[in-house]
């Protein structure tokens, strides 16, 4: 188990406690990103694997390779993530998130460094580029998000990989990820996303290509509501997964 | 609370009970590299010296496809014999019977007799040669502790404690995983009892399994090596009582006037034994830290000889969903790598335990109902959908919910 972090209060652990047990709920209020998770992961890490040439059938591929998380969250990527070798950096603006994130890990046994903060911060604070850049379903909360990839992707090492996922601005995306998700599956809490603030996979290429970044791939991840299960899929107009790469 | 004490983790799974679903658990986790250990009591699992004691298994095309990938069937190769027809009669009524043009399956026998004894020594073998897997027989279990990182054994007379990521129960319809971590079992007992002996034949049996259901309940013969066939005799607990306290001679005698000529000449093979049939379900598949699998989770009325084929089904299962888990870096033994586990294989055993309960409800009905269980039997056997159906359950072939493990596959990502 990993040390006890100087950044929570005892009083406070109890409530952090009972936050990570909610992020963490198979059938809590994070079902739907616990639905989604399995099938990103499983993306993330065989694109990390092919990319770096590393042992896919490794039960710890990942080892070696210095990872940032913006955005993080409860720490579902992170954690995981940290299981599968990686040397984790897991950045979030919100402190209660990264409270809890720390509790979580903590219970588990899982070493991540997590921070409170954006990533203006980091790299005003020079950060040393990673090995791997992981931007997750973030873009779609910030102000400007051209300024977010460009300032995310400066964080990618040369010879190293960025994934930025999001929710496309269409009327599909609309209908599914908005009326659908949140207002009748109730999967998301309503205002959860709003419309304006949807950004294309072009947008993010775009902004990706303005910080030197090659184009890898983008995938769609789509929901089969027959099955209850997502997979990827050529569909991008509504999840998306861009992939790109830096040149060493 | 004994925190003082070294904690012994280098197993990653521990499985408790080391009976033919915990042992093929144990290797099918093993040759995916996972690190296990089973635990069973002295003597409780262990395979006996000497031969065939008239206990045997009908395993399904697909259990078998699992085991034949564990390369336990090679093992079995003396002991199995084919079941190329079924069929299930309801008294005078009309047959309703299953060959192999209705499992679909060419060439692929509808199921297999195995010899239990045979079962748990190839097991054995398969078990102790495979890498990451140690066995452990101990004393009685002192108590389990779940906590969010780890469960913990302790055992009577040790001071180690045994700490893992995952503990599955695979310990029998007592399950002591079960009962410590607080699972219910409901279901209710049929007030049955089905008594199980080998017998002799006369005739050739050429790999056809018989089912009829008597006054009592469901009688079926099942084929065996050797031109033997295994019986299994479901009666009310007390007419069971006094035919277990019968010779061999005087049972047989009760036997054939039971059955008519529907055996044929035989002679009394191997000792009889009497199982109370119960109809169990686990309230939950799955806890903290925690799996269950096998009759540690569902015990169901054997009319159909599901009763292994389920527990195997389980390990397919299981050990997929415990793969998948740790390739996407999720914790094996956490509520969420352990979901898809319960939600995959609950509704399957749920839907078997009363499909199976409804069958054997309607053939104890009162008379003028039993005539409707007959009329139901014989225009089910005319419907090719239903009997399509009913195939595919007795003999285990599934649709794309298959695990890869009963496919004979290797697990793929």
């Amino acid at each position: 188990m990993s040390p006890k972090s100087p950044s929570i209060d005892e009083s406070e652990i109890e409530k952090f406690r009972a936050m990570a047990s909610e992020w963490w709920d198979p059938k809590g209020k994070f079902k739907p990103l616990h639905k989604f998770n399995p099938v990103r992961l499983a993306f993330l890490r065989d694109r990390i694997c092919s990319h770096f040439d590393l042992d896919d059938k490794s039960r710890t591929p990942l080892q070696g390779l210095r990872v940032l998380d913006i955005g993080c969250g409860g720490g579902l990527v992170s954690e995981p993530m940290a299981r599968l070798g990686a040397q984790m950096t897991s950045v979030d603006a919100g402190e209660a998130n990264i409270k809890t994130a720390m509790t979580h890990a903590q219970e588990t046994g899982v070493e991540i460094d997590y921070r409170v903060g954006t990533v203006e911060k980091l790299i005003e604070a020079k950060e040393p580029a990673f090995d791997v850049v992981l931007n997750l379903e973030v873009v779609e909360h910030v102000a400007d998000a051209h300024q977010f990839v460009q300032d995310t992707a400066s964080l990618v090492k040369p010879g190293g990989i960025i994934f930025v996922a999001s929710i496309n601005r269409t009327t599909k995306a609309f209908a599914l990820a908005i009326v659908g998700a949140e207002y009748i599956m109730g999967w998301l809490p309503k205002g959860t996303h709003e419309f304006d603030k949807l950004v294309k996979p072009d947008e993010v290429k775009n902004a990706l290509k303005s910080a030197q970044i090659d184009i890898e791939e983008t995938t769609g991840v789509s929901y089969n509501p027959l099955t209850g299960e997502w997979s990827l899929s050529s569909d991008t107009m509504v999840n998306y997964m861009c992939v790109g790469s830096r040149s060493k | 609370m004994t925190k003082h004490l070294p904690i012994n983790a280098d197993h990653e799974i521990i499985i408790s009970g080391a009976g033919p679903v915990g042992l093929s658990l144990a290797i099918a986790l093993s040759e995916l590299d996972f690190n296990c250990m089973v635990m069973c009591k002295e003597g409780e699992f262990e395979p006996q010296k000497g031969d065939f004691d008239g206990r045997a298994y009908t395993i399904t095309p697909t259990c078998w496809q699992m085991w034949r990938s564990f390369g336990i069937t090679e093992l079995l190769e003396p002991f199995v014999q084919p079941v190329s027809k079924v069929e299930a009669e309801a008294a005078s009524f009309a047959p309703l019977s299953f060959d192999l043009e209705d499992a679909g399956e060419e060439g692929e026998p509808l199921g297999y007799l195995v010899e239990a004894h045979a079962i748990l020594a190839s097991l054995w073998k398969k078990a102790k040669a495979a890498p990451n897997l140690t066995i452990k027989t101990h004393q009685n279990l002192r108590g389990i502790e779940t906590h969010s990182d780890r469960a913990i054994l302790h055992i009577e007379g040790e001071k180690e404690e045994y700490a893992c990521k995952l503990l599955v129960g695979c310990d029998g319809r007592e399950s002591f995983v079960r009962k410590s971590v607080g699972i219910k079992y409901p279901g209710h007992d049929y007030g049955a009892k089905g008594i199980v002996a080998t017998i002799k034949l006369d005739q050739p049996h050429n790999g056809v399994a018989r089912q009829i259901f008597l006054q009592g309940g469901p009688f079926a013969v099942l084929p065996l090596k050797n031109n033997m066939a295994s019986l299994v005799w479901t009666e009310r607990s007390a007419v069971a009582d006094s035919l277990m306290a019968l010779n061999d001679r005087d049972f047989g005698l009760e036997l054939r006037e039971k059955t008519g000529d529907f055996l044929g000449e035989f002679t009394m093979h191997s000792a009889r034994f009497a199982y109370p049939l119960k109809m169990r379900v686990a309230d939950s598949f799955v806890s903290e830290r925690v799996a269950l699998a096998g009759d540690a989770a569902h015990a169901v009325h054997p009319l159909a000889g599901q009763g292994l084929n389920l527990g195997l089904k389980d390990v397919a299962t299981l050990a997929e969903v415990i793969a998948k888990a740790a390739h996407v870096g999720l914790d094996i033994g956490s509520p969420l790598a352990l979901e898809p586990y319960e939600e995959w294989r609950r509704a399957d055993t749920v839907s078997m335990a009363a499909g199976v309960d409804i069958l054997d409800k309607l053939f104890k009905a009162p008379a003028p109902l039993r005539g409707l269980a007959g009329f139901g039997m014989s225009s089910l056997g005319k419907s090719d959908k239903v009997r399509s159906i009913l195939s595919k359950e007795i003999s285990g072939a599934e649709g794309s919910q298959t695990p890869q493990l009963l496919k004979g596959e290797a697990i793929r990502f």
